[in-house]
């Protein structure tokens, strides 16, 4: 290892422990509360083991009875296999612990491989009534949760939930009036269809054994006429009930979604790249899970992403999708970027501003990468006697718009 | 066994005399794992709490700090703990820390932060490796021990981890000169 290398690591290793420093060091109560924990966790378990005693004794007796359950039994879980032609799939009805006094508990239906088993609850430390996955993998592996009337705070909308990094995927969705389905640590395919299944138990399933990418917005024209290589793609299951098209443009930005009932089933609406893109589909699962499947699809070569445009002296990459003027509305005080993002208020869509002399104009942040008071990161960059300040950025394109300043030709 | 320093040489330690010599250095790896003061006790507790019952086994091992170290870095990288926050009732409160406050960590601005703050942005996995590497200073099989895989891909995660801290300090600087 160079000696410049060895010197980073050494400063890393400093940072840390002076950052440690920073660790809370009172351990008073520690032990007392994670004695507690245990004990609640102790009790937890106990009643699991009770419910997985259950379904043991009903698979014993018959596979395909596992299904429903009266106020008596506090949850069922097993297989009844039925649609799949698929034979490493099966469908399985679950039923949810009902509270006290509260609603009767509901029944869904999901497809899960065939090799899952039920797990206990108690023992993966499940608030969960049920838990499925599959057999000696143990808890950290991939695993189906039902959880009935919990209050959750949730990092991300339904449908699967994919972190950076991470080889695995898996998420959650809503089902019926009081469910609410995880699936976690599974093979992304695996995920996708178990989420994509779940439905009210009674009602038809949904075809999500195969699925295929539909293209949903072909792209555009960008700033200057440039073609925008980029388009919206979603993975849509090969059922006919499942529809996904583009309506039109977006007036607002928005991160998160949910489906609503409709007529005829589910429908969400999904906003990306100012496109507005309406889901819907036979079951809340199935519409969540696509829309969670939408992203934005660009060229293979990322500087494709890019464009450069030259003002005020200036030259300087900026995001292909950021147009002059932006597509936006523009009906508070201020001025609008000169390049920006479509959709929403001109005075906050993400964008870039031009100025031919700096000495006219106070700025709030310091040259090169900051983070913004408002949302994301915000660069400026200085030119001579010229300015370019970008907003609404994130880290990755502030750094990279920050290192394409420079002086027009 | 070696507890705090000192070699004992009759029975276990009990569970609360343990949590209070190494309880510590457990929130001091969850704090620079987590980045923030709550995160860190409930890692913590939540290690504890399975470490617990399980405390007469765990306590006449030859290692038992890397045992419970290993539940710690479990409990932080748990999926189901990232995406669940906060959906397990928590059985207690802990008195106030000493340490600076959690808002105070948050805005420290020095460089130190600068690099504590990029290692936190770093993927999970990549982040364990990192943090247990040159914070804890343990070997790569010890981390292999640890995260459950292979000390090649140990290797491979700290030294990709440290390849992006290192390009993201290098650009902090080029920027800083630039200034």
């Amino acid at each position: 290892m160079s000696s410049d290398g060895k010197d980073f690591e050494d400063r890393l290793t400093r940072a840390l422990g002076r950052s440690a420093a920073a660790a809370p060091t009172r351990v008073d109560g520690i032990a007392r509360v994670a004695v507690e924990r245990a004990g609640a966790r102790s009790r937890r378990r106990a009643a699991g083991v009770v419910v997985v005693a259950a379904v043991a004794v009903l698979a014993a007796l018959t596979p395909s009875l596992l299904a429903g359950g009266g106020p008596a039994r506090s949850v069922v879980a097993g297989g009844s296999s039925s649609s799949s032609a698929d034979a490493r799939w099966r469908t399985v009805e679950l039923a949810g612990i009902g509270a006290e006094n509260g609603p009767e508990p509901e029944s869904i239906e999901v497809e899960v491989p065939d090799e899952w088993v039920a797990l206990n609850p108690g023992e993966c430390d499940r608030i969960a009534g049920v838990v499925l996955g599959p057999p000696d993998v143990g808890c950290d592996g991939p695993s189906l949760s039902l959880f009935v009337g919990a209050n959750f705070d949730m990092c991300c909308p339904p449908g699967l939930v994919s972190r950076d990094g991470e080889p695995t995927d898996g998420g959650y969705v809503y089902v019926g009036d009081q469910s609410t389905l995880f699936v976690d640590n599974a093979d992304r395919d695996v995920a996708r269809r178990i989420l994509a299944s779940a439905r009210p138990a009674g009602t038809l399933a949904v075809g999500v054994g195969r699925w295929g990418e539909q293209q949903v917005y072909p792209g555009g024209v960008g700033g200057y006429g440039v073609e925008d290589p980029t388009t919206i793609v979603a993975e849509v299951p090969a059922d006919a009930r499942v529809s996904v098209r583009e309506a039109g443009p977006a007036s607002a930005s928005r991160d998160w979604w949910s489906a609503v009932a409709v007529a005829d089933g589910w429908r969400a609406v999904w906003f990306g790249l100012g496109r507005r893109v309406e889901i819907t589909g036979p079951s809340r699962a199935v519409v969540d899970v696509v829309a969670s499947t939408l992203r934005t699809v660009s060229a293979s070569d990322s500087d494709r992403r890019w464009q450069r445009v030259q003002r005020d002296g200036i030259s300087v990459e900026l995001p292909l999708s950021w147009t002059s003027p932006p597509d936006c509305t523009d009906s508070r005080p201020g001025p609008p970027p000169t390049f920006g993002a479509a959709g929403g208020e001109c005075q906050e869509v993400p964008g870039a501003f031009f100025y031919a002399d700096v000495s006219a104009v106070s700025f709030a942040y310091g040259r090169g990468v900051s983070e913004c008071e408002s949302d994301g990161w915000c660069v400026l960059g200085l030119v001579g006697d010229g300015a370019v300040f970008a907003r609404g950025l994130t880290r990755a394109q502030a750094v990279r718009l920050d290192a394409s300043v420079e002086a027009a030709p | 066994m070696v507890v705090g320093g000192q070699r004992r040489v009759s029975g276990p330690i009990p569970f609360d005399d343990w949590v209070a010599a190494r309880g510590p250095a457990l929130l001091r790896l969850a704090f620079v794992l987590t980045g923030n003061a709550v995160d860190a006790e409930d890692v913590v507790q939540e290690a504890l709490s399975r470490a617990y019952p399980r405390w007469s086994r765990i306590a006449g091992l030859a290692d038992p700090d890397a045992y419970v170290r290993r539940m710690v870095v479990n409990a932080h990288t748990s999926r189901w703990r990232a995406w669940r926050r906060r959906v397990v009732p928590v059985a207690g409160i802990l008195e106030e820390a000493d340490g600076p406050s959690t808002e105070q960590a948050r805005l420290a601005p020095d460089e130190r932060d600068r690099l504590w703050r990029a290692c936190l942005a770093l993927p999970a996995a990549q982040r364990v490796a990192v943090v247990l590497r040159f914070y804890e200073e343990l070997e790569y099989a010890e981390i292999a021990a640890i995260a459950g895989v292979p000390e090649g891909t140990v290797r491979s995660r700290v030294s990709r981890g440290v390849a992006a801290l290192r390009a993201g300090w290098d650009a902090d600087e080029r920027e800083q000169d630039e200034r």
